[in-house]
């Protein structure tokens, strides 16, 4: 039975495109699958649709943005076919018209159409799609305007010998998508206790990403503090780059040896309860 | 005899003192482009107390401006040792032979997903009407055991007295939209304008990460015979 099996290369691109450029981009698309596949590409809107970088797909109206394909044989939305294990390369090409200060966020897809006798075939299909943030203006490197827009430690009881998660969201107050550039530091008796690279997630003006560190593969984890940490006041500073001045939030927290006073007091009232019960 | 001996060995000396040229040739159906320039090595390294990743011998790397546009080209912002999105369905074709009034009939589906480095995912899934021989004799989409099951709510489908067509998606990118395997919906129906609607989603890169859904059909004593189509259209996107 037929199957599908496609792969998209690269999967998203982020470009600033002043008033009149234009700018092509290779897209490599592979039929992994044993079976010919009828495709098409095409080019939709999006809008951030939560704050871990899914996507929601309206209704919107058209860029100004004038998108084609480069190559010779093929036209945006031309059906193409791609047999079992080849590959073909699109070239997206994009104008940028107009001189509007704007982002534009899009995803070119790739669209499976029913390869059939029938015309009217019921089998199910599939779209594979690589998003484009695009920012148009004269400006070729806008700055960005984050801010810290939550910030919650946990747990609520600060122990000594309880892993601290640090979470929060990173808010985009400017006009342009911009990538968190920031670090999470945190110091003890003025000295610092641990530091930490934030991850450079793309946040959409108007909307805000999830804080989260990057540990040492380069993935996106929880921020968290390794135990035991020593019981007393913590400071605690995230600081964010690229704004046009430098942004901190700083914030503080308690910890204390809840579990050890809990354990020092149970013996202490063992012992009690032995000496009662001897006297 | 001696001026012979010079210049043969300093032709040696050139040939052995050069070092190669690495270039790239790269061919599609539209383009051949010779390109001079190709990474000498790149890759991660570790050792007990090193981690380092490298590029070395591209031109140029990273952040590029030109008069008119500017690229961030695929350096090492975040590692990214894959830029590559992909997606599996095992089959396309799914026939639930003949259906028996009040006997619910199942098939499934298997998704398979990889993600770049750094990026999350999202499948989205849509009908392109409910299964008809036409517009006026159909299946209707599942409302499911409460009647309160919608294109963005699951919940349990178990009876068989409550009839129509509705799937359940399993796997760890569907917790959130299907509490277990007895939780259904029915599709986004495009015919009545609704938009795609996520089934499976993670925040986080996947290689290879498998989704399964599970079609359920289920027909009263009086839906008429025959033939009985629609189609689901899958659409897999990253997170930006």
């Amino acid at each position: 039975m037929a199957a599908f099996n496609l792969s998209l290369d690269p999967a998203q691109i982020e470009i600033t495109l002043k008033p009149n450029a234009v700018f092509t981009e290779a897209y490599n698309i592979t039929n992994n699958s044993t079976s010919t596949l009828l495709l098409s590409s095409s080019v939709s809107a999006w809008v951030p649709a939560d704050k871990e970088g899914g996507v929601l797909y309206q209704d919107t109206v058209d860029p100004p943005l004038i998108f084609s394909l480069s190559n010779t044989d093929l036209k945006l939305g031309q059906d193409f076919t791609l047999k079992a294990g080849q590959k073909k390369q699109l070239v997206l090409k994009i104008i940028n018209p107009s001189d509007e200060i704007k982002d534009y966020y899009l995803t070119f897809f790739i669209s499976q159409k029913p390869y059939t006798q029938i015309q009217s075939g019921h089998q199910n299909l599939a779209k594979i799609g690589s998003h484009l943030l695009i920012t148009t203006g004269q400006q070729s490197s806008p700055l960005s305007n984050f801010k810290v827009s939550k910030l919650n430690i946990s747990p609520k009881f600060k122990d000594i010998f309880i892993p601290l998660t640090i979470s929060g969201e990173i808010a985009n107050d400017g006009q342009h998508y911009n990538h968190i550039d920031g670090q999470l530091t945190i110091y003890k008796n003025n000295q610092i206790f641990s530091e930490h690279s934030l991850f450079p997630y793309t946040v959409i003006p108007s909307s805000s990403r999830l804080i989260m560190c990057v540990n040492p593969d380069s993935e996106a984890v929880p921020c968290r503090l390794k135990i035991p940490l020593w019981p007393g006041k913590y400071q605690g500073l995230i600081t964010l780059n690229g704004n046009a001045t430098k942004y901190e939030y700083p914030f503080s927290f308690f910890v204390f040896p809840y579990t050890l006073t809990i354990f020092i007091l149970f013996i202490f009232f063992l012992f009690a309860l032995i000496l009662k019960n001897k006297r | 005899m001696k001026s012979k001996f010079i210049i043969i060995s300093s032709l040696l000396l050139l040939y052995l003192s050069t070092s190669l040229i690495h270039a790239q040739h790269f061919t599609s159906d539209s383009y051949i482009i010779d390109w001079g320039n190709f990474n000498l090595t790149s890759g991660r390294k570790t050792s007990v107390n090193y981690r380092l990743t490298d590029t070395v011998g591209q031109n140029a790397p990273g952040f590029s401006e030109g008069d008119s546009l500017r690229i961030k080209a695929g350096f090492q912002y975040i590692y990214d040792m894959s830029r590559v999105i992909s997606f599996t369905i095992d089959k396309l074709n799914i026939d639930f032979g003949t259906l028996v009034p009040g006997i619910g009939v199942t098939d499934t589906n298997l998704l398979t997903v990889t993600t770049p480095s750094g990026r999350g995912y999202q499948i989205m899934a849509q009908e392109n009407h409910p299964l008809w021989i036409n517009s006026s004799n159909f299946i209707p989409n599942a409302t499911c055991d409460l009647g309160d099951c919608t294109a963005t709510l699951s919940s349990p489908w178990t009876s068989s007295s409550k009839y129509g067509f509705g799937y359940n998606v399993t796997g760890i990118g569907a917790t959130a939209y299907f509490p277990g395997s007895t939780y259904f919906r029915p599709f986004a129906d495009f015919s009545q304008n609704q938009e795609s609607v996520i089934v499976a989603s993670e925040s986080k890169p996947v290689k290879d990460r498998q989704a399964t859904v599970t079609y359920r059909v289920l027909v009263s004593p009086l839906q008429s015979a025959g033939n009985y189509e629609n189609y689901i259209t899958y659409t897999l996107v990253p997170r930006y």
